[in-house]
Order: structure tokens, then C-alpha cells, then sequence
């Protein structure tokens, strides 16, 4: 069954093939909400909420952009609405200890805790940018998006997303260096 | 090429998204232009510190307890109200929108728009997400033509 088929028997009443929609896509929709929030929990359950709103509003979808930029776009709006609703909470957030889903499963403790601050960093930079330049940061980054993917995600011209992309990376060496200043890991980073 | 354009696609080229004709021309841009060379070099930095970037993993049961929650819920999808619109015309739904902004107009139209979208920019974002685009599109078109020519009447 395509993608097109499964959305059809879903919108016709078809719960069991929005599990994997949720297969397919839970990954991804994971970590533009962990980008958002900087922690595993609330990230689980925002990628829930998420999930439970694209099936309420499953109609709304009719074709008239691709279905992952439809899904990509209401997982947007659900995470800036995230931001806006914590904003008290974000400034007392740190990264949690969590499990770290390392790639090499046989590095050792040291450099475990240079990986550990790298993400610590680079989210926290990510945090402190205007949204319009985070977003498109993390669609291109965490979910492989093209210039044209996102603008229609963003419903902005292309042009525009190269931009932003373009300035947004500026700033977040930036706020990299700035943050990495005087740190010793600094030159292990970058 | 100037290098306010090669900047833009520096992104592309360290993906190796570009077509070829163009990858060749901000290839050989870089060759003799230090400044843009420099970009891309603090690009890649950014990137390579964006790959090697470590998310914690979803629990295993991850799916089965969203759908729990679905079937819990019995949550049903939503009727699409757009779709419903959309039967009886698109020049309906413009009249209306029209209606709506004309009982304004008299505030000023900028002051209406800048007051809904900045007070709540959810109902915007709605809006945005469920309706089909052609049909706001062409709503706004009408809706713009309607508004130029009341400020060419003022
Ligand atoms: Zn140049």
C-alpha cells in the first residue's frame, strides 16, 4: 500500500494504518520536539500530542502539498505553540541526564562527556536564536529538508529560506564562540 | 557570480545538492575568492558539529502508546470545515471574509490585522493549516483588490 492509499482508508476510518504513519515518522517529529524542548520526557509527550492532532485533523489533509510537508507544518506550529505556552519553564531548563543514543556504543567515559557537552551547547545556542532562524535550522538539520521543502513548510519563497539558513548559521557560530569562550573544549569542538 | 549569491548556496555544495552547471561555477568561484572560501569552511564546522549531534531515543513501546491514546481517546478526525466551504464556491468564502474585514475597515485595516495576528497568531496559524491554499489565496487576492480600491476612494 503507498502513502496516498493508507491516508485514504485512515481518513475513511482506517485507525490501524496510522500506526504506521507514527512508525514512519515518529523519529523525526522526536527530534524537531527535543529541539524545541532540550528534554527527553516533555519531548516524548509533545511528539504524542503531535501525533494525536494529526489524526484528529487527518481531513485537513487533501493533497494540496506533499504529506510531510503538512505533517512537518503542524508539528512546527504544535512546537512554537510548545514555546510559547513553557517560556517561564525554558529559562530554568537544562539538558537532563537521559540516555544518549550514541552511535558507537564503545566509547569511553571522557569521551562520552565531550559528546554530552557538544549537544549541550549546540542546543542551547540553537535555543537563544530568533525563531525564524532556528526553524529552519531544524528542519534542514534534524529532518533533512531541501530549501523547497522547507519553504513550503514555512510558506515562504525559497530565497528566503536560503536566507535565513544562511544568517541563522552566522549567528549560531556566534553564539557558539561566545558560549565556548574560555573553555578548554572549545577547540575540540570546532 | 557576486558572492552574496555564492553565499546562499554554500549550504548546497557541502551537501552536494547543487546541479552540476551551478556546483562547477561556486566551485571555481572558491578557487580564487578567500572570503568565500572562508564561509564554507566555518560552514562545514557548524555542520560537522550538527552531525555528530546525539538525540536520546523514544522507548521502545513509543507507538503502541500513542495509539493507546488515540483508541483511548476515541478520538475521532475532525470534519474538514474547508472541504464544506469549498462546495459552495470560492467566491462565497471570499464575499465573507470580506464581509467580516469590511465591518472593520473604518479602524483602519492595518490596526485589524496587526491586532488579530499579534494577539493571536494561533487563529492565523489555523487558518493557515487547514484551509487549502488556493482557496485563501484567491480569497486574499480579491480581498487586497477590494481594499486598494477603497484606499483609492479615501
Ligand atoms: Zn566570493
Amino acid at each position: 500500500m503507498d502513502l496516498e492509499e493508507r491516508i485514504h482508508s485512515i481518513q475513511r476510518g482506517d485507525i490501524s494504518q496510522f500506526e504506521w504513519i507514527v512508525e514512519e515518522y515518529k523519529n523525526k517529529i522526536f527530534s524537531l520536539a527535543y529541539g524545541y524542548t532540550k528534554d527527553s520526557y516533555l519531548a516524548q509527550d509533545l511528539t504524542q500530542d503531535i501525533f494525536v492532532r494529526l489524526y484528529k485533523n487527518i481531513n485537513s489533509f487533501q493533497g494540496q502539498s506533499s504529506f510531510s510537508t503538512w505533517l512537518y507544518r503542524v508539528a512546527k506550529n504544535q512546537c512554537i505553540d510548545w514555546t510559547r505556552r513553557n517560556k517561564k519553564r525554558m529559562e530554568n531548563t537544562f539538558l537532563e541526564e537521559g540516555q544518549w543514543d550514541f552511535k558507537d556504543l564503545d566509547i569511553g567515559p571522557e569521551e562520552r562527556a565531550i559528546r554530552k557537552e557538544k549537544n549541550q551547547l549546540l542546543y542551547e545556542a540553537l535555543e537563544s536564536l530568533p525563531e525564524k532562524y532556528r526553524t529552519p535550522l531544524m528542519l534542514f538539520h534534524f529532518q533533512n529538508l531541501s530549501y523547497g521543502e522547507i519553504a513550503e513548510v514555512l510558506d515562504l519563497p525559497s530565497k528566503t529560506v536560503a536566507t535565513h539558513l544562511y544568517r541563522g548559521k552566522k549567528l549560531l557560530r556566534e553564539k557558539l564562540i561566545s558560549k565556548g569562550r574560555g573553555d578548554m573544549l572549545w577547540t575540540a569542538l570546532l | 557570480m557576486d558572492c552574496s549569491f555564492i553565499k546562499l548556496y554554500l549550504e548546497l555544495l557541502d551537501r552536494g545538492q547543487l546541479n552540476k552547471e551551478l556546483e562547477e561555477g561556486i566551485k571555481s568561484h572558491i578557487d580564487y575568492c578567500k572570503e568565500c572560501s572562508q564561509e564554507l569552511e566555518e560552514i562545514r564546522e557548524i555542520n560537522n558539529l550538527f552531525n555528530e549531534i546525539q538525540l536520546p531515543s523514544l522507548p521502545m513501546d513509543f507507538t503502541s502508546r500513542v495509539m493507546g491514546r488515540i483508541r483511548e481517546d476515541s478520538t475521532s478526525p475532525e470534519k474538514n470545515i474547508w472541504q464544506e466551504f469549498s462546495k459552495w464556491g470560492v467566491s462565497f468564502v471570499a464575499a465573507g471574509l470580506i464581509m467580516f474585514l469590511l465591518n472593520f475597515v473604518s479602524f483602519d485595516f492595518n490596526i485589524v490585522t496587526l491586532t488579530i495576528t499579534e494577539k493571536n497568531p494561533d487563529i492565523i496559524n489555523k487558518v493557515f493549516e487547514y484551509a487549502p491554499s488556493n482557496i485563501l489565496n484567491r480569497g486574499f487576492e480579491q480581498i487586497e483588490e477590494i481594499i486598494e480600491n477603497i484606499g483609492d476612494r479615501r
